[in-house]
Formats: C-alpha cells, sequence, structure tokens
C-alpha cells in the first residue's frame, strides 16, 4: 500500500489490524495517522467527512466500541483490535437504517456534509436511548454543527426514528 | 402545512423527497475531497500572514529540500496573467511584490501527501518588510490614511436622490438618526473550500471543485493559464454549503490547484484547512451606517439620509455589486418620497468581504429597522402598523423610484406574522419588574430584489439542456448550483410538470460547463427562477417537437395535444410518454433541446434611479426572546418567518431554507463575532467562532404567502436569501422591547448585555 494523502512522510508505518462495518481490515499506518485519515485514505471510506479536524464540528463522527467519537481526534494506532462502525456500516446490507430512512423522509438533509456524522450520533444515541427527549437529541447532536438546515428537521427526524 | 396530492396538482408544489437525499444519507454522495486521480499529489499554500507588507523574497530551498516535495509554485509559475479580481482586477492569484492581507499566498507547495505539502509549506520562508495598514473603513476614508492600493481607499460610490431630503425633514414632527455597526460574519459552510485540477491530454485542464459559480471559476482558471474557455472544463462536485461563501472564492482556489498541475503536468488537489478558510475566504461585509428617518405624528415616512460604509477588504471581489445592493435597498421596503443614500467601498487590510446571504442588505436592515421601530415609539405607535403604513405594496414606489406592479406580498407578510405570533398580546405584556428573566418580541420586514439586477446585466442569463431518451428517461444538464439548498428536487419537479414526465424518470446533473452555456452565478436568490425557466424553455420546444410526431400517430391536432402525468394526449386518445420517446427516436426526431432565459432589463442612473430588479421578495420575521438580566444571557424562544415566495414549489425544502436562515440571523444576532487583532484572526476555528448549536434552535414557525410572479417559473420568486435578513434586527428589536437596551452593534453577545445593563442603561 502506498502512503496515502493524510501520512506524514516521516513516519515509521506500523500494521494495524481492527474490524470496520463488521469486517476485519489491514493497514499500514504511520503513528501520527489518524482514525479518519486511515478510513478515508487507506479503506476508501469516504462517507466520514472532515470539516474542521480540531474536533469541533461533528462530521467525521464514527462508533469506537459503541460509543461517537471524533474520528480527527483518534489516531489510527488507538483503534488496534478495536471495532469502528461508519455512516458506511449503517447501510451495509444494501438497505438504510431506520435513522437514515428518517433522515430522508424528514427532510432532514441538506447540503450533506453533516449529515453522516450526524446520523451517526443520532444512531449512537438511539442505541443507547431508544425513546430520547426533543432536548435529550438536541444534547446528543449539540456537538454536530449544522449550517444549512436549522436543525429543525434533523431532531424532527431522530425523534421520527425513535422507538 | 402545505401538503398536496401529487396525482392532483402535478410535482410543482408537492412534498418530492430530496433526489439526492439517499446518496447523501449513506455517505455516498462524492464531494471534491472524496475523489481521487491517478498520478495525483496534494498541495498545502503559503501565507506569510502580514497584513500589509512587501514582498522582498520566496525562499522555498528548505522546503524544496523535504522528502516528497514536487514543487513550490510562486507567481513566477503563472503561464497567463496573474490575476482573479471578479469584477475589478486588482487581485493577484499569487502576490508577486505586496501583500495586502494576511489570507494573501504567495506560494503553492505540492507533494506526495497532504501532510508533506502541509509540512513543507510551513518551511517556506517569505521575507517582507511590514508596511502602515489600516484595519477600519471610516479610518481607511480619511486624508493620509495608509493606501492599500495605490489610487487610494475610496474605490466605489453610489448615490440615491429621491425627491428633495431637506423638504422631507422639514416635513417631519420628528426625526431620529444613529450610527450601526456590523462586523465580519464567517459562512461556515460545513465542506471547506477544496479543487483538484486535472491536466487534460488535448492541452486543456479540468477542474473539480465545491463552489457557487462554475462559469467565473472557468474564467478565472482561463486567465491565470492563459487559455481559451473552451480548454478550461470545469465540474461542480456535491457541494457542502455555500451561503454566499462559494461564490468568489472558489475562483482563487481552483486557480492556485490549476497553475500547480500546468507545472507538474500532473493532477493536484488543493484541500484548505479550516484556519485557511477562515484566512482566505471572503466574509459578510463590516458596516457602518448612519440612517437618519423623518415622519409626521401619524407615523409617515417624510425622508431618509443613508451613509453606509462598507469594508471591502484588501481586494474588491464583490464589494462593487454588494454596495449597490445595499445602496438599492438602504431605506427598507417602504415608500419615502425623499431619500439621499450614499454608499461607499473601501478597501482595509482585512479579510476580503463579498457574498453572503441577505448580500450586503442584513448591515443596512440592522439599521433601518432598528429606526423604524425608535420613531414608531416615539410617536407612541406599534412597529407593526408603523410597517404597514409605509409598507411598499402594488401601485406604490421603491426609493429607486421603481413602480411596484405585481407580487408584493409585505403587507401580508405582516398581517400573518402579526397573528400568527400573537404580537398584540405579547407586546402589550409586561413582566413583574422582580423578574430577572425579561421577555420581549420584536420585528423586521425586508424587501429582496431577485436576481443581478441593474449591474449585473450581462451576467443574467441561465441554460439548460435536456435529453429525452428513447425509454422516456430524462437527463437534464443545467448552468445553475445545487449547494444544499435544493435545486435538483425542484428542478425536478419543475422539468417533470412542464414535460409531462413523471419525477421519477427525470435526472438533473450538477453543472459541467462543457454542457451548458455561461449561465450566471447560482447567487441572488435567482437560480430556481433563471434555471427553471430556462427548463421550462426547453421543455415547451420538445413539446412541439414530440407533440407533431403524437398528433401524427394520434390523429389528433396538435394545438389540442397535452403532456400530463406521463401520458401525450388530447382525451381518450393518448399515449405514454416513454412510447412517445420510442416513436421519435425510431423515426429519427431529435428529442434533446436546449433553454434559455435572460432577465428582463433593469435600470440605475446615476442618480439611483430605475427599476433596480425586475422583481422583489418579501419577508417578515417575529422573534420572541427572553433576556436574564443577571447572566445577560439570551435565550431566542420562538421565530414567526412570514415569506413571500410567488409560489411555493416545495413546501419541505422551503421551510429548510427559511429554518437554516433564522439560525444564521440568531447566529449574527447574539453569537458571531470574529475577532481579530492587526492580521491575526483570533477566532479562527469552531471553538472560538461561536454558531448555532441544536441547543439553541427557537420554535420555529414558517409562514408561506403566494403572491405569484408573472415570468417566475410557475409564479415563484427566490427564496435563497430572504430567511437570512430580517431576523437578526428583530431579535434586536424583541432584546429592547424586553429591557429598554437599543444595542447599535451586532453581535449583542451576553456580555455586551450585562456591560450595558451594569452600565445602568435600559429600564
Amino acid at each position: 500500500m502506498t502512503a496515502a494523502a493524510g501520512d506524514r512522510g516521516n513516519g515509521t508505518a506500523m500494521e494495524i489490524r481492527l474490524t470496520v462495518n463488521d469486517a476485519e481490515r489491514v493497514a499500514d499506518v504511520a503513528p501520527t495517522t489518524t482514525l479518519v485519515e486511515l478510513l478515508r485514505d487507506h479503506l476508501a471510506l469516504t462517507g466520514t467527512k472532515v470539516g474542521c479536524g480540531h474536533g469541533e464540528c461533528g462530521a467525521c463522527t464514527v462508533i469506537l466500541d459503541g460509543r461517537p467519537v471524533s474520528a480527527c481526534l483518534v489516531f489510527a494506532a488507538q483503534c488496534r483490535g478495536r471495532k469502528v462502525l461508519t455512516i458506511e456500516g449503517l447501510s451495509a446490507s444494501g438497505e438504510a437504517d431506520r435513522v437514515q430512512r428518517a433522515f430522508v423522509k424528514a427532510g432532514a438533509v441538506q447540503c450533506g456534509y453533516c449529515t453522516p456524522g450526524m446520523i451517526v450520533s443520532a444512531y449512537a444515541l438511539l442505541s443507547s436511548n431508544p425513546r430520547p427527549s426533543r432536548r435529550e437529541i438536541e444534547e446528543a447532536i449539540s456537538g454536530n454543527l449544522c449550517r444549512c438546515t436549522g436543525y429543525v428537521k434533523i431532531v424532527d427526524a431522530i425523534d421520527g426514528a425513535s422507538e | 402545512m402545505h401538503d398536496r396530492d401529487d396525482r392532483e396538482m402535478g410535482a410543482v408544489g408537492s412534498r418530492l423527497v430530496r433526489v439526492d437525499a439517499d446518496a447523501k444519507v449513506t455517505g455516498r454522495a462524492l464531494y471534491v475531497d472524496d475523489l481521487t486521480f491517478p498520478g495525483m499529489l496534494e498541495a498545502a499554500l503559503v501565507l506569510p500572514g502580514c497584513a500589509h507588507a512587501r514582498l522582498l523574497k520566496v525562499d522555498a530551498s528548505d522546503a524544496l529540500a523535504m522528502a516528497g516535495v514536487h514543487a513550490v509554485v510562486t507567481a513566477d509559475d503563472v503561464p497567463g496573467e496573474n490575476q482573479v479580481g471578479v469584477v475589478d482586477r486588482d487581485q493577484p492569484l499569487l502576490p508577486s511584490e505586496r501583500i495586502r492581507y494576511s489570507g494573501d499566498a504567495v506560494a503553492v507547495v505540492v507533494a506526495e501527501t497532504r501532510a508533506i505539502a502541509r509540512e513543507a509549506a510551513a518551511a517556506v520562508r517569505a521575507e517582507t518588510e511590514e508596511i502602515p495598514a489600516v484595519f477600519d473603513a471610516v479610518r481607511a476614508m480619511e486624508p493620509g490614511a495608509p493606501k492599500v492600493h495605490d489610487d487610494g481607499n475610496v474605490f466605489l460610490e453610489y448615490r440615491v436622490r429621491k425627491g428633495n431630503i431637506d423638504e422631507g425633514f422639514e416635513a417631519a414632527d420628528i426625526i431620529v438618526e444613529r450610527t450601526f455597526r456590523t462586523h465580519h460574519q464567517e459562512h461556515s459552510y460545513l465542506e471547506p473550500l477544496g479543487a483538484i485540477a486535472v491536466p487534460e491530454e488535448h492541452g486543456g485542464v479540468t477542474i473539480y471543485g465545491t463552489m457557487q459559480c462554475p462559469y467565473y471559476v472557468q474564467k478565472a482558471v482561463a486567465t491565470v493559464l492563459g487559455l481559451p474557455l473552451a480548454h478550461v472544463r470545469v465540474i461542480q462536485t456535491v457541494t457542502g454549503g455555500g451561503f454566499g461563501g462559494k461564490e468568489d472564492s472558489p475562483s482563487e482556489i481552483c486557480a492556485c490547484a490549476a497553475v500547480a498541475a500546468w507545472k507538474l503536468r500532473r493532477p493536484v488537489k488543493l484541500i484548505y484547512t479550516r484556519e485557511d478558510d477562515f484566512y482566505r475566504s471572503s466574509k459578510r461585509h463590516p458596516m457602518t451606517v448612519t440612517y437618519k428617518l423623518g415622519a409626521t405624528r401619524d407615523g409617515t415616512f417624510t425622508a431618509a439620509q443613508i451613509r453606509v460604509v462598507a469594508d471591502a477588504g484588501a481586494y474588491s471581489t464583490l464589494t462593487p455589486v454588494v454596495v449597490f445592493r445595499a445602496a438599492a435597498h438602504a431605506t427598507g421596503p417602504y415608500e419615502i418620497p425623499n431619500v439621499h443614500t450614499d454608499a461607499y467601498g473601501v478597501y482595509t487590510n482585512r479579510q476580503t468581504t463579498g457574498a453572503f446571504r441577505g448580500f450586503g442588505q442584513p448591515q443596512t436592515i440592522f439599521a433601518n429597522e432598528s429606526i423604524v421601530d425608535e420613531v414608531a415609539e416615539a410617536l407612541g405607535l406599534d412597529p407593526i402598523d408603523v410597517r404597514l403604513k409605509n409598507g411598499l405594496a402594488v401601485g406604490k414606489r421603491t426609493a429607486t423610484n421603481q413602480l411596484l406592479t405585481e407580487s408584493v406580498g409585505l403587507p401580508e407578510t405582516l398581517r400573518q406574522a402579526r397573528e400568527a405570533s400573537g404580537w398584540d398580546a405579547k407586546r402589550a405584556e409586561r413582566g413583574a419588574d422582580s423578574d430577572p428573566i425579561k421577555r420581549g418580541i420584536g420585528v423586521g420586514s425586508i424587501y429582496y430584489g431577485v436576481s443581478l439586477g441593474a449591474k449585473g446585466l450581462a451576467l443574467d442569463g441561465s441554460g439548460a439542456h435536456m435529453n429525452v431518451y428513447r425509454d422516456g428517461s430524462v437527463r437534464i444538464a443545467i448552468g445553475g448550483t445545487e449547494m444544499g439548498q435544493g435545486l435538483l428536487t425542484v428542478l425536478t419537479q419543475i422539468a417533470s410538470d412542464a414535460l409531462g414526465a413523471p419525477t421519477e424518470s427525470i435526472h438533473v446533473d450538477h453543472v459541467d460547463t462543457s454542457v451548458v452555456p455561461d449561465s450566471g452565478p447560482s447567487v441572488a436568490s435567482r437560480t430556481t427562477l433563471m434555471t427553471g425557466n430556462a427548463i421550462i424553455d426547453a421543455a415547451e420546444k420538445l413539446r412541439a417537437t414530440m407533440g407533431e410526431v403524437a398528433s401524427e400517430l394520434l390523429g389528433v391536432p396538435t394545438g389540442e395535444i397535452t403532456f400530463r402525468d406521463g401520458r401525450v394526449g388530447a382525451g381518450d386518445r393518448s399515449i405514454a410518454f416513454a412510447e412517445l420517446a420510442a416513436e421519435c427516436w425510431a423515426r429519427n426526431v431529435n428529442t434533446a433541446a436546449d433553454g434559455w432565459y435572460a432577465a428582463p432589463l433593469s435600470t440605475f442612473d446615476e442618480d439611483g434611479q430605475g427599476d433596480a430588479y425586475a422583481i422583489y421578495s418579501y419577508a417578515t420575521h417575529v422573534a420572541e426572546v427572553e433576556v436574564d438580566t443577571r447572566t445577560g444571557h439570551v435565550r431566542l424562544v420562538r421565530v414567526t418567518a412570514a415569506h413571500d415566495v410567488g409560489k411555493i414549489l416545495n413546501p419541505t425544502t422551503l421551510e429548510g431554507q427559511v429554518e437554516g436562515g433564522v439560525l444564521q440571523c440568531a447566529g449574527m444576532a447574539l453569537y458571531e463575532r470574529m475577532i481579530t487583532d492587526g492580521g491575526d484572526i483570533l477566532t479562527p476555528d469552531f471553538s472560538t467562532y461561536i454558531l448555532p448549536t441544536a441547543m439553541d434552535v427557537p420554535e420555529i414557525e414558517t409562514l408561506f404567502i403566494e403572491e405569484p410572479y408573472s415570468r417566475g417559473p410557475f409564479g415563484a420568486k427566490g427564496i435563497g436569501e430572504t430567511p437570512a435578513m430580517p431576523g437578526a434586527v428583530a431579535i434586536a428589536n424583541a432584546i429592547y422591547h424586553a429591557t429598554g437596551l437599543r444595542f447599535l452593534e451586532l453581535p449583542i453577545t451576553a456580555e455586551a448585555v450585562r456591560l450595558a445593563l451594569a452600565d445602568g442603561r435600559g429600564r
């Protein structure tokens, strides 16, 4: 594997194994490679977006061992042997997840750049709290910035996807 | 709710699900940074960070010595003209002698990976000699201020002269005058700017990028490479938000990638960091607006005198058109017989400023709608009554003396917002003095000239290319851009009804400049109107040619043939659209057509008189706030947003536009402040530049008024800008109602409220 876009040329490559969307994956990464670089540049999972690179916007949210994280703040090497779920994993069977369907139905998508991270945050919320209040929904996605929608239809969608 | 039955009413007006939603929720949608090309290199920019300096030397030796670095591209490598100015030719792509603001880039570093490119960019040394800088537009107008460009800092002046203001103020019983200030607002689209340039074997280049205006990019790239336009192909990738911020700035980043790709003959990708984006992308203009309004005792406005000073930053980019719009609309949506407006565009050594939803108007609106409230209060009148009394209506005249003849929904937006918000009761309410939480309700009204108006005539045509295949499926190429607003969806609806073909058989593509002629920019709430009309034009041509074949097949005169709900014919003699397409193919009949729409002529003479825009959109927002007098915190509780849109094309996308705009208004009013220190931006990220989150969302009620526009597609006018315009001042007016604090500067942060209360201001 060639050095991918995000890697530094001066790091020592290391091989890591991890589970991504229920599949075993192997990659050679540098010590400074982040999880989002691993996903996007090594594994071609470009559904996870980068909006700031500092853990401020939430666009790169993925689920690491059951918990939502900003993939730009986690080193790839920290994910050795762990389980990562990305936006692609929610519809791996070819069928969209109910959260994804709810976003489509509610008109919660505009430019779409925040959407994967937003959906992953919502999925994480509903996994731990199947019937959240609107306030709980707002809190759960308060780390995911959206500049298009005013969040109204996003909260509607998550509300609609809850049990 | 505006739900309709698709079957009965056609696609237009229905809640058709966004055509791009599936791709976006699954992560399949490909934005520019998701694309890669064989042999592609990555680039990063060198920003010396000086506010104003002579550039003596760019020393790239350390960077070039780093492993994986391919080139350091400077002004010397620009094969064509080193120039990316949109309107004025005042902006070098890569300055070679003089740095005018901290966002100026002096080199593009190209390397094997992004990380190497960024590391190498930090190793490039620019030798500079600082020269005096100016950071305030009002000060930049003074004699002796440092000159940003040699011809002087005031590069632009518009005036509006109507009636006689001396007589107008003479006739007034009350005159209120104040000066208001607003600051930079960052678009904060979630997808940063990005571009890929791919050299083509025929000698040209193809550009992929996130953008609102592919034809601007095409011209900029052709200029810097010295190529004919025909050799520059621009393909818009899925675009993660624009709001005006991707009107001018993409030309710069695409041209940087193009020059690098040209030198190395390899594809080059350049993606901005968020910090790059803060430093280099155009913002909302800081403005200083002095507004003087006279009125008689009954609340009739007699005269307005307005002075607008707009901080253009280091280069003019879109300032000439932004300030035109500000000048034309500066009175607000009122008929005032005597108007005297002066508006200036001024260079400073700050970030460039350009388009942001509202395009120069939200700043003047903050002034005029604050003053209208002050006049109402001084006269003991209700603010909505005063707006209704003076507000534009059919038969009234704007500040440019334009007679309004149709589609003026302003009075209805005021009436409906008043009723839905419970204005009268809430306005009269007075909470207990002992309650530290003060409640208030405020209003703001606006008008907005749709499309480019008198200062954009050459750009104001748009095209579409419609191709019907032999199975009846339809593919449409357009010249307007989807940036998140829902364009592809509403155009699918327009095409469906215009052609009588089902929505699911229609696919509309993002822009490719090699297919559709220059269609101008996707700005100014013009794209649905312009591209929608171009699609209708193409569909009319296809109905004519395909209708002749249907006429022959069915034995029905062409004049009686209709295209509706996937069938073509008259009465009980009809044929499926798809069958007709196959029949046309079998007979070698052309089933592709080009559509075009050009805006009607508009005028604006040197005294600012004329029909400045063909048509206007109108809106009123009512905001309700709770102000905690202990902390200064303002909670936005509820917003009622009433919009005259001409015709509802899709209620869901329309609500989305309005809800997003309401929150951008809240950001402008309460949170968003770009703080600078000389050339340094102290808030270049989302930890320090505060955007509203899901926890800041008020209850939002959207109301749509349909006053059809005779030349709009199905009667529709634009919606892109207006939701982001009246809300900020409505919040400021609500804060005044709650506390008695009249703020003359935005944003009204908790600190500002607390300090004002501590000063003993307010009630």
